[in-house]
């Protein structure tokens, strides 16, 4: 649909959950006018509900035959949760720390959850941005056709002056990454910090993430770190691919972390913590061949063999990270 | 008595000359609003009391399923929604016209500035840009690229009315005016569970002019507690607001009721028909084979559309072509995806073809048929009103 194409590659093996790319885009540009409520970024605990709660029971997207499906409009109070504050001035003279609101939910509400059961119980972290779909569903919901795709990257973006808040897009999204701001009544999404790519800059999450988790290139670009992960490699992955909207956010899925106990608390020799299926559920059915991937290329650099992969996914430098030579007037160098 | 009242029961009386009691049954007059004049200030609100003396016309409003938008509560909790009776009434005077509206709302819901999903009740008109001698009705849904409309439109919002102003030719095409002229306000009346609205605009404002005898106007209203906005709505066939002031002119007067006068072939063999010519594109009544989406559904157009309509986008398709959702809505998965995975948009899915000049022309080939089989035709397809499943 575009003429190029930007990507992100989130390496889930190296997320520590730390929330500092949810800081970052949030002080960038959701903790003001309407937007409080929204997290752009947001990063969320599998298993779990994630954000907005129950966000992949709420449709959208498109069928096996590429028609686009009816979803629901999720609900700030009830799905995303109200922010709420602390009464941090009581608790200088010596009040217990408590928030002030009823907090029925939140983002990432059940961090702690995860699935299965101890001693095999396990999580992982998934950190979400808008996937900037090459078929995007919220794009193909408007009815007045105020979503766009920009030619030169791929990003998608809302037309504010044409959209009339009519929400359709929020449904159409199988992310739920489009967000409705009730204060200027229009719908509001991840940018993908494009004026920051304009002057050849990673976006703010990708450019803050302490694990360095993140890539940022373009999928067209042969010598860029997503191209190789996604095409040379294999080992990034969409995520609900079959919602149909072809995102353009990969991720190298978690390996399986320690093996599994039995009830005498000996490992189980082969067992899988995560569940193959619980990934392919998430990732399709590229996970298997991708952990085979990650898992050879671990030996072989175990084994003091070179590994492309590895180095890549080590991410020493930004550079060695981020590629977005862009046509742009003022490109500032990445440090 | 105030002044204001005795003039109108003046031209209440003067009713039976304008309105003869035979013209009752007759097609026009089914459809004509009747505004009363006066001397002086219009009805400032919806409550005003002066609006109690003006008398009401009740039409329905019908669930608008030309095309199925993507909002599945919406979606469900129009599956079993019927007509809304709308009741209205219209005073002008030298300068201005003051057109009220009235409809029943068990649950009144009103724009939240906080909460995500919830969505106000709302009220619309939509009056041609340009009508009169030898022009035909726009499209009634929000217009065509020939015949814009001008739309003026009030939600129910907690912190007051959102008034806003629309051109538009065709839906999807709404675009706000810079230039507003009409003044809005609506109210909830919780011992009778009606809202009541009211619009007041200059009869002659910029370049549009309501200043005529005989003004096709249609009406929408939307359900906020049904997740209705925007395409989820429903929506009356036009109406004319009949302004005894200005002169009508007969050759318009006959156009018009040409226009609206029902067809008087036979449902039954219309059916068939119907059934046999148009299944494969539209879909309508219990007739669901076609894919959704591909070409307008049919299930309630004998409710929005006129007669003339109806004849016309038989014979001449491509007069009006009726716009087709965001084209994106259906991509070609047998296509070859490009090398970011896109696929390419099912075209099928437009409503409209491009002839060798470029020029836009309906999907539909336009049907010369026999005249009676027509009439058969647009006489069953007036039976639709979106409560044949």
């Amino acid at each position: 649909m575009s003429k190029r194409q930007l990507a992100m590659v989130m390496d889930l093996n190296k997320c520590i959950g730390c929330q500092t790319c949810t800081v970052a885009c949030k002080t960038q540009w959701t903790d003001r006018n309407g937007r409080e409520y929204m997290y752009w970024n947001n990063v969320e605990t599998k298993p779990g509900p994630g954000y907005p709660r129950n966000w992949e029971e709420y449709g959208g997207g498109f069928d096996k035959d590429g028609n686009l499906q009816e979803g629901i409009v999720p609900s700030k109070s009830g799905d995303y949760g109200v922010p709420w504050d602390y009464n941090l001035d009581e608790v200088m003279r010596g009040a217990v720390l408590e928030p002030q609101a009823t907090t029925k939910i939140g983002p990432n509400w059940q961090e702690d959850v995860g699935g299965g059961e101890f001693p095999n119980s396990y999580y992982f972290y998934l950190p979400r941005i808008c996937n900037h779909c090459s078929n995007p569903g919220c794009l193909a919901a408007c009815p007045r056709g105020a979503i766009f795709k920009r030619d030169q990257d791929g990003i998608v973006l809302v037309d504010l002056k044409r959209c009339e808040g009519l929400k359709y897009c929020i449904a159409g999204c199988p992310y739920k990454k489009i967000y409705f701001n009730p204060k200027i009544s229009k719908s509001e999404k991840c940018i993908f910090c494009f004026p920051r790519i304009e002057r050849g800059l990673p976006p703010a999450c990708a450019q803050q993430c302490v694990g360095r988790i993140r890539f940022v290139g373009f999928l067209d670009d042969k010598d860029s770190q997503v191209h190789k992960l996604v095409y040379k490699y294999k080992v990034a992955l969409p995520l609900h691919p079959e919602a149909g909207t072809q995102p353009n956010v990969y991720y190298v899925p978690p390996l399986s972390g320690p093996r599994k106990y039995d009830k005498n608390g000996r490992p189980i020799e082969g067992s899988d913590r995560i569940p193959l299926e619980y990934l392919e559920s998430l990732f399709g059915k590229g996970v298997k061949p991708a952990l085979a991937t990650l898992q050879a290329e671990m030996k072989k650099r175990q084994d003091g063999h070179h590994s492309e992969l590895m180095d890549l996914l080590i991410a020493y430098k930004h550079s060695e990270m981020f590629r977005i030579q862009t046509a742009t007037l003022h490109p500032l160098k990445v440090i | 008595m105030t002044a204001w009242c005795r003039l109108l029961t003046a031209s209440l009386l003067g009713l039976t000359w304008v309105l003869p009691a035979s013209a009752g049954e007759s097609p026009l007059s089914s459809h004509l609003i009747e505004a009363q004049e006066v001397k002086g200030d219009l009805p400032a609100a919806p409550t005003d009391p002066a609006w109690a003396g003006v008398p009401a016309r009740t039409f329905l409003a019908y669930p608008q399923r030309t095309v199925r938008l993507n909002d599945k509560r919406a979606n469900e909790a129009s599956k079993t929604e019927g007509p809304e009776p709308l009741a209205v009434k219209a005073v002008y005077n030298a300068r201005d016209l003051a057109i009220w509206v009235e409809w029943k709302e068990e649950t009144p819901s009103k724009v939240s500035r906080s909460e995500t999903n919830v969505f106000g009740d709302s009220v619309a008109f939509e009056v041609p840009i340009r009508f009169g001698p030898g022009l035909r009705l726009p499209y009634v849904g929000m217009g065509d690229q020939k015949l814009p409309v001008r739309i003026a439109m009030q939600r129910a919002a907690e912190d007051g009315t959102l008034a806003n102003e629309y051109v538009a030719a065709g839906f999807g095409s709404l675009t706000r005016t810079s230039k507003p002229f009409a003044k809005m306000g609506m109210t909830y009346d919780p011992t009778t569970k009606v809202w009541r609205a009211e619009f007041t605009r200059p009869l002659v404002a910029g370049a549009h002019s309501m200043a005529q005898g005989l003004v096709p106007i249609a009406f929408a209203v939307w359900e906020g507690a049904a997740s209705q906005r925007g395409g989820n709505k429903r929506l009356s066939s036009w109406q004319f607001l009949k302004l005894s002031r200005y002169p009508v002119s007969p050759a318009y007067q006959r156009q018009i009721a040409a226009a609206v006068t029902p067809a008087a072939g036979s449902a039954e063999k219309g059916r068939q028909l119907v059934t046999q010519y148009c299944i494969g594109c539209h879909r309508f009544a219990d007739q669901q084979s076609a894919q959704e989406g591909f070409a307008p559904d049919l299930s309630s157009i004998g409710a929005i559309a006129t007669t003339g309509y109806i004849r016309e986008s038989i014979g001449q398709p491509s007069e009006v072509i009726v716009p087709h959702l965001n084209i994106n809505r259906h991509y070609d998965k047998s296509a070859k995806p490009d090398r970011f995975r896109a696929y390419p948009n099912a075209d099928g899915f437009k409503f409209y073809v491009l002839d060798d000049k470029g020029h836009k022309a309906s999907k539909m080939p336009p049907f010369s048929l026999p005249k009676q089989d027509l009439e058969d035709i647009v006489t069953y397809l007036q039976t639709l009103d979106g409560t044949k499943e």
